[in-house]
């Protein structure tokens, strides 16, 4: 391996490094840190001390034929992508630096292994962390190292069919060759996989003989995985260095050009990049400024904003996001069984509409998708904008309140009518109408506190939310930190935030009875929740103002 | 010495660069000039082995690229129009990569051949003012800081062949001076220089002939007198703006080249 390369990966490593840690002088990322780290000890440190899980010997024998078929089918799966661009996974500044510069075709493969690694292996770390409860494996470090060596022979694999796609398999002919093998391969894992389950204990046909033959290897494999001795985990890392260095050799064997093949690849990723990113962006930079409503109470530029957020959102709604089909659809579905179907499912689509408002409370403000996590991508133009933070957070999250507010009140309407007329096991001392009203006033208003807690955390973190230059999310301590952030905002802010309301709600209750009591206190909740939100758009609001660039908080 | 012979690069059924053919000899410095999209680029990336040409062969320093690309690249540098560097390398890494990358390529690996021009390096970087920079990440420098530390890298190995593709774009005129003094020391040390850009009133004083392409196609070559041959006698004083307008703005299938 050049030296240099070492270098450059190594030092990028610790560059890397340095630069998160760099942002802990900042106590707020330090805290987050920390609670990251805390959230990984305790839902999974003691799985990193436990030693090894052995299995049944019986449940062995039986998931490793299954386990395999799964290898091979997960191996084929590249084979049969014939129309792949070829060429190293390298970035532009990389080919712009590293292809002027004298460096031998194989020094470059092997720089483009040598970067994956780190990766790869921190990958494997937190795979195995979940995988441990349902594997057997000798050691957490020997199932990492099962895992990581796996994913390399993955790597090594793609590599070689990138480079046979530039050298051998060029034509029509090698390319059908090449899927053809793909295709035997997966139904000899189908064939495996399932034949070992329906021939368990009788004579195998040949055709299952066959199939079991080609998954043989990847049955040793599996079998490191699941065996639970140190003798399978060997052969299963003898097994996967045979595959890794099998690939190689085919890999160096292919005299070919890659360099204009790895550009095309990095343009069509960074091309892909860059749609994502304008796909996610809801703010027309010059839609907001035409605009011109004076009868608006709110600043001009608030309503051109929410204007402007309506249309694209809408339009994303109708393009992309499966809510504006799924919910119809299912509200039509269940209008249907409604009439047509007898009684007794009543009850049951009844608890459905109420669990589906339960979800929409939960994860409403995630499926929409409008809120600051798209909006921080290009803050400067939001802050070239003349409104203030409190009014930009309205204008932002108004139109995901708006959504919220008629989901559930579609919600909580399918609720009622589940109820009229059917028969119910459940004593509710109030009419479905109350309830599904109650319900239509409480739901969205919690939906909206949840929404304002995690948008405020947004404002407060914002370089967290972000995904560094080059990458595709935020990675790291920095999603387990907003990991627990969210949960204890959500939970914290749930019960903080309930206590004032609850209390006037079940005063309401105390002293009105009956669907009045309870229209009454469902009013008073939502209300005095509504009253409560004010100070976290005003704290919101200011944490706007106080971003001046992401690159400040970022580097 | 730089030695071009019927360039030829395609993408589909563009032909961005079309049997080009030129040297460089050592001391000169050749401005490879066109309007955009003419093919500079490529040709410069072609030259130093980013993108592979279809046809022709390039020889640096009598090496030919496609036979032994790490003999001739290891006497090559080229600046990108973009400069783009390593994320997460630092100002003073990026000058001990390079440092180490040339030195394994010239069978020079000893410490102290790296550790000289690491020292070389960092010169430079306090004659280009990142002096105080070493320890920044690239996301924190200025366009035109990315472009001084893209020139220092390029400049530790003391290349014969330099290849600059817009080296002035992003630069302050204290650094385009600084540059253009660098330039003209590895000149004085019998490097060849071939260097693209639009500031032409800028270029004129440096370069000892220029190239005109256009569509990939040369139009015309040679040193500023026998560029003005190729005008009517009207423009035989005309400036190297002026030639190039007159010389690109017709016809783009004429080719003229000079004696």
């Amino acid at each position: 391996m050049n030296k240099a390369l070492l270098y450059l990966v190594f030092r990028s490593y610790r560059g890397r490094l340095k630069s998160r840690l760099s942002r802990m002088k900042n106590p707020r990322y330090l805290v987050g840190a920390i609670f990251g780290a805390a959230y990984i000890w305790i839902f999974f440190g003691r799985r990193l001390s436990s030693g090894a899980i052995q299995l049944p010997e019986q449940f062995v024998v039986m998931i490793a034929p299954v386990g395999g078929s799964i290898l091979l089918a997960l191996f084929s799966i590249q084979w049969l992508l014939v129309l792949r661009d070829g060429g190293l996974n390298l970035t532009e500044n990389e080919m712009d630096l590293l292809f002027p510069a004298p460096l031998s075709k194989r020094a470059l493969l092997h720089y483009h292994y040598l970067k994956a690694q780190f990766g790869l292996l921190i990958a494997s770390m937190v795979m195995v962390l979940f995988m441990r409860p349902v594997l057997g494996m000798s050691g957490y470090w020997l199932g990492v190292a099962l895992v990581w060596l796996l994913f390399n022979a993955l790597l090594f694999q793609q590599t070689a069919l990138d480079f046979l796609s530039l050298g051998l398999v060029r034509s029509w002919a090698m390319r059908s060759v090449q899927l053809l093998l793909g295709l035997i391969f997966i139904m000899a894992a189908a064939a495996n996989g399932f034949g070992t389950l329906i021939y368990k204990d009788q004579a195998a046909p040949l055709w299952l003989i066959v199939a079991q033959w080609v998954t043989t290897p990847l049955q040793w494999i599996a079998r490191g995985f699941v065996g639970g001795t140190l003798q399978s985990a060997i052969t299963a890392v003898f097994t996967l260095l045979a595959i890794m260095s099998l690939y190689y050799l085919i890999t160096i064997a292919q005299d070919v050009s890659f360099e204009d093949s790895s550009l095309l690849k990095s343009k069509k990723r960074n091309r892909r990049r860059a749609r994502r990113r304008s796909e996610r962006r809801t703010i027309d930079a010059e839609k907001p400024r035409k605009s011109r409503p004076t009868w608006m109470p709110v600043t001009n530029m608030v309503w051109r904003v929410m204007m402007s957020k309506s249309k694209i959102g809408l339009l994303r709604y109708a393009t992309k996001m499966p809510i504006i089909i799924i919910v119809p659809v299912v509200c039509l579905s269940w209008l249907v069984f409604m009439i047509l179907g007898p009684a007794e499912m009543k009850t049951s689509l009844a608890v459905m509409a109420l669990m589906g408002s339960g979800i929409l409370m939960l994860a409403g403000g995630k499926m929409l998708l409008l809120d600051f996590r798209t909006e921080l991508d290009h803050v400067e133009l939001l802050k070239s904008f003349p409104v203030r933070g409190v009014h930009m957070v309205l204008a932002v999250l108004g139109i995901n309140g708006l959504v919220l507010i008629c989901i559930h009140a579609l919600f909580a309407i399918m609720f009622a009518i589940s109820f009229v007329g059917a028969p119910t096991n459940f004593q509710i001392p109030y009419s479905p109408l109350a309830i599904a009203i109650t319900l239509m006033l409480v739901a969205p208003v919690i939906s909206l506190m949840f929404l304002l807690l995690e948008n405020l955390l947004f404002l407060w973190l914002p370089a967290w939310f972000l995904p560094e230059k080059g990458e595709r999310q935020v990675r790291g301590f920095d999603v387990m930190g907003r990991r627990v952030f969210n949960l204890i905002v959500r939970l914290f802010g749930l019960l903080g935030l309930s206590l004032v309301p609850a209390a006037v709600a079940a005063g309401a209750l105390i002293f009105v009875s009956g669907d009045a009591g309870l229209l009454l206190s469902g009013a008073l909740f939502a209300t005095v929740l509504l009253i409560e939100l004010g100070p976290i758009v005003w704290v919101a609001g200011k944490c706007y103002d106080r971003i001046e660039s992401l690159g400040d908080e970022a580097v | 010495m730089i030695v071009v012979e019927g360039l030829t690069k395609r993408f589909g059924k563009v032909t961005a660069v079309d049997g080009l053919s030129f040297q460089v000899q050592p001391g000169e410095i050749v401005g490879l000039l066109g309007p955009n999209g003419a093919g500079k680029t490529t040709a410069m990336r072609c030259m130093c082995g980013i993108t592979p040409a279809q046809e022709g062969r390039v020889l640096i320093q009598g090496v030919d690229l496609d036979d032994d690309p790490v003999r001739a690249k290891s006497k090559l540098a080229f600046v990108p129009s973009e400069p783009r560097l390593f994320d997460y390398l630092t100002v003073q890494e990026h000058i001990g990569f390079f440092a180490r990358l040339y030195a394994a390529a010239d069978g020079q690996a000893s410490r102290e051949w790296i550790a000289e021009r690491e020292a070389a390096g960092a010169a430079l970087l306090a004659e280009l003012d990142l002096a105080q920079r070493l320890d920044f990440l690239p996301g924190a420098l200025s366009r035109g800081m990315k472009q001084k530390l893209m020139i220092a890298c390029a400049l530790v190995h003391e290349p014969q062949v330099l290849i600059f593709d817009e080296p002035f774009t992003g630069l302050d005129p204290h650094a385009i001076r600084k540059v253009r003094q660098i330039i003209q020391n590895h000149i004085g040390k019998g490097a060849c220089v071939m260097i693209s850009s639009h500031l032409l009133g800028m270029v004129e004083d440096m370069i000892t002939s220029a190239l005109i392409i256009n569509r990939g196609r040369k139009v015309v070559e040679g040193n500023m007198d026998e560029l003005r041959k190729n005008l009517s006698a009207e423009h035989q004083h005309a400036d190297l703006e002026e030639i190039f307008i007159q010389l690109t703005s017709e016809a783009p299938q004429i080719e003229r080249v000079a004696p």
